[in-house]
């Protein structure tokens, strides 16, 4: 027995360190819309609705899943609420989860409206609530708080503690100040211990209605856990390829009438949906462009000929802070598609767009298609300023200005080889990775914002030395 | 066991060709009413949308307000509100509404902000509140069934969350809430029924004041 203490200790000295890191920091969540299997269909919305908002539970960690489809649940298929299943990562979102009431901007036209969230422990009156923006508490219920921001938007929260609430109606408060303890209090009965919170807005063509909370919580959350939203990627300074499965392409607005295609396109997949001539875009897409460096580059588009349909396609791209409008015609040539020549700043906030608002009938039933997006450097990047001397000069140097002259109107598109994938790209993300994970029945995407790992190989060498030393002595008594 | 076999070998195939057909997403229907709209309107002559945002957030807009017709709609007497709860009144940007019933408007708080107000009002066994806004927010690719605002409870939309019962709608340009929240929420009819919400609409009045 006194061989094994040293291995016990080490054990107990790994749990210690091992556990803030696994549970408090290494943060990853489902995407939006990707509901707990049987419990509805989700909103793939990566709509941040308020941006810059606080996550409404003063710590981390805290974990944004499903009371009624979580351990403990109505549906949650046993176990207890305190279950650690309920009180891990990653995140799932149980905006639109199965429920009778209307609901406008669920897929199905109901569901549930906001999001549930479990604080750090489960533990009943424990963990604050507070306020996620500055503005007035308009509405204190039995059971619910609600806190109005000047522009209008509603958040509110239900469960809080009544004994332990820390404001009042018709009173101001700040971001972030204390408003109550969570617990499991639900009008003279309890639920589990959580916090739901939701949000409404007055969304324009719907009215006042629950928006989706998910993404919103996920930006605060991640601003709350030190660790902000990393680029899903960056643009190396000659350019490269964004594809249509990268992450850094983003279909948005009303995803549901895109299509995937395997067999075609560039890397063996595409997405296309119908041509409309409505007002507002129905679907876009979104390539995100975060330069490693300013300077101009040739932006085309891939096409193939099967799915390209649509004479108007409605592109725009952002890029130093302009914004360009540019109709192309998709069905006109295979391969690269040039949309012009743009001169980038260096950094985010940067993108091209296509939006599904074309101009042409959907009677005419027009495929319009998205695939990968050709960033090519027409300008080489700029040389270091001060570089350091080369001990060994090569004797027969390659020109540093190479005359790269491609073509700039929308003439026949050549393949540009040697371009890189972005994926093989992704620079300044000393702690963040985003994982793929696929099953039989779907393929899923956790995005992980992680903390700088513990060094936890050495140390489980060095208890497996310990084991065996302890081992070999008791063998040799 | 035959039978068996017989009967995947006949449903299988038929299954993987129900499996790869292209059925029509349910958003297609969306746009199907889109375009209609568009039609009727002649909005698909307009030129198209520019887009203009920093992120993937919406943008927010203040909508007019008709103040016109606010003041044709039916009021409430100025002489039956507090002065507290009439500076309220004075300073909110969106027509007041509050039912027309002398216990709700003595227990109502209401408070305005730069583009909202808001009416708590705490009665026996359950509570009631109502806001109105006049910032609208501008969701790419978010339509609802609604073109058009109609007044009050003629068009609405219901809903609860955990036996809270919130009732929406738009008017005057703006848009307002109901909820009505229960000390017992599985018990009471005011909120397991949707009696009590509709006719609170119903009895929904105009107090003028915050006029801009």
């Amino acid at each position: 027995m006194k061989s094994n203490r040293p291995t016990i200790l080490l054990g107990a000295l790994l749990s210690v360190l091992i556990w803030p890191a696994s549970v408090a920091a290494d943060f990853t969540h489902q995407p939006p819309g990707q509901l707990v299997s049987g419990s509805g269909s989700g909103r793939a919305d990566n709509t941040v609705y308020v941006p810059n908002m606080r996550f409404p539970i003063e710590q981390a960690p805290a974990y944004a899943n499903s009371q009624v489809y979580g351990r403990g649940g109505l549906h949650g298929g046993g176990g207890g609420q305190c279950d650690s299943q309920n009180y891990s990562y990653p995140w799932w979102d149980n905006y639109c989860e199965t429920r009778t009431w209307d609901m406008p901007m669920c897929p199905s036209g109901s569901g549930h409206q906001g999001q549930d969230i479990r604080p750090a422990t489960c533990e009943n009156k424990k963990h604050w609530a507070v306020a996620a923006e500055d503005g007035r508490i308009t509405n204190i219920g039995t059971y619910s708080v609600s806190l109005v921001a000047n522009n209008g938007t509603l958040h509110r929260y239900l469960h809080m503690d009544p004994a332990t609430l820390a404001v009042s109606v018709n009173q101001a408060v700040s971001k972030g100040q204390r408003m109550g303890l969570v617990s499991n209090a639900f009008g003279g009965s309890s639920t589990t211990i959580h916090l739901h919170y939701d949000i409404r807005q007055n969304v324009s063509g719907v009215g006042a209605t629950y928006v989706p909370t998910y993404m919103s919580l996920v930006r605060s959350y991640q601003d709350l856990i030190g660790r902000p939203a990393e680029p899903c990627g960056t643009m190396a300074a000659e350019g490269g390829i964004i594809d249509d499965d990268h992450a850094c392409f983003f279909l948005l607005g009303n995803v549901s009438t895109w299509r995937q295609v395997n067999n075609a396109g560039h890397g063996g997949g595409l997405r296309w949906t119908f041509a409309y001539d409505g007002a507002q875009p129905d679907g876009y897409a979104r390539w995100e462009l975060n330069m490693a460096q300013a300077g101009k580059y040739r932006v085309e588009v891939h096409m193939a000929s099967q799915y390209a349909k649509s004479k108007l396609a409605r592109y725009a791209v952002r890029s130093s802070a302009q914004q360009a409008d540019v109709r192309l015609d998709q069905t006109s040539a295979e391969g690269w598609r040039t949309l012009g020549e743009y001169d980038f700043a260096d950094g985010a906030d940067q993108w091209v767009e296509l939006y599904d608002n074309t101009g042409e009938p959907l009677s005419a039933k027009l495929e319009l298609m998205v695939d990968a997006l050709r960033l090519s450097r027409i300008v080489p990047p700029t040389p270091d300023p001060d570089p350091e001397p080369d001990p060994d000069p090569d004797p027969d140097p390659v020109d540093p200005n190479p005359d790269v002259e491609p073509d700039a109107g929308l003439g026949p598109d050549v393949e540009v080889p040697g371009l890189p994938d972005i994926d093989d790209r992704i620079i300044d993300e000393p702690s963040g990775e985003a994982t793929t994970s696929e099953s039989s029945s779907c393929a899923c995407t956790s995005v992980t914002t992680g903390s700088p790992r513990l060094p936890i190989a050495p140390l489980l060498f060095f208890g497996l030395v310990v084991s065996a030393i302890s081992w070999r002595s008791r063998r040799r008594r | 066991m035959p039978l068996l076999k017989t009967l995947l070998a006949c449903l299988l195939p038929a299954g993987l060709l129900l499996a790869c057909a292209d059925p029509s997403p349910p958003g297609d229907t969306l746009k199907q009413s889109e375009a209609l709209h568009a039609e009727e309107t002649g909005a698909a002559d307009r030129p198209a949308v520019k887009l203009e945002r920093d992120d993937v957030a919406p943008s927010a807009e203040v909508q007019t307000i008709d103040w016109a017709e606010a003041a044709s709609y039916r009021q409430i007497e100025r002489s039956r509100l507090s002065e507290e709860q009439l500076a309220a009144v004075d300073d909110a940007p969106v027509p007041v509404m509050l039912p027309d019933a002398d216990p709700y408007l003595a227990a109502a708080i209401i408070m305005a902000g730069p583009h909202w107000f808001a009416a708590s009002i705490a009665l026996e066994h359950h509570g009631v509140s109502i806001n109105g806004t006049r910032m609208a927010f501008v969701v790419p690719g978010v339509s609802g069934a609604r073109k058009e605002p109609l007044p009050l409870a003629n068009d609405h939309v219901l809903t609860r969350v955990s036996g809270i019962v919130s009732l929406s709608f738009q008017a005057f340009g703006a848009a307002y809430l109901i909820d009505v929240e229960c000390a017992s929420p599985f018990q009471d009819k005011r909120c397991t029924e949707d009696a009590y919400v509709l006719g609170l609409a119903e009895s929904l009045s105009v107090v003028l004041g915050g006029e801009r």
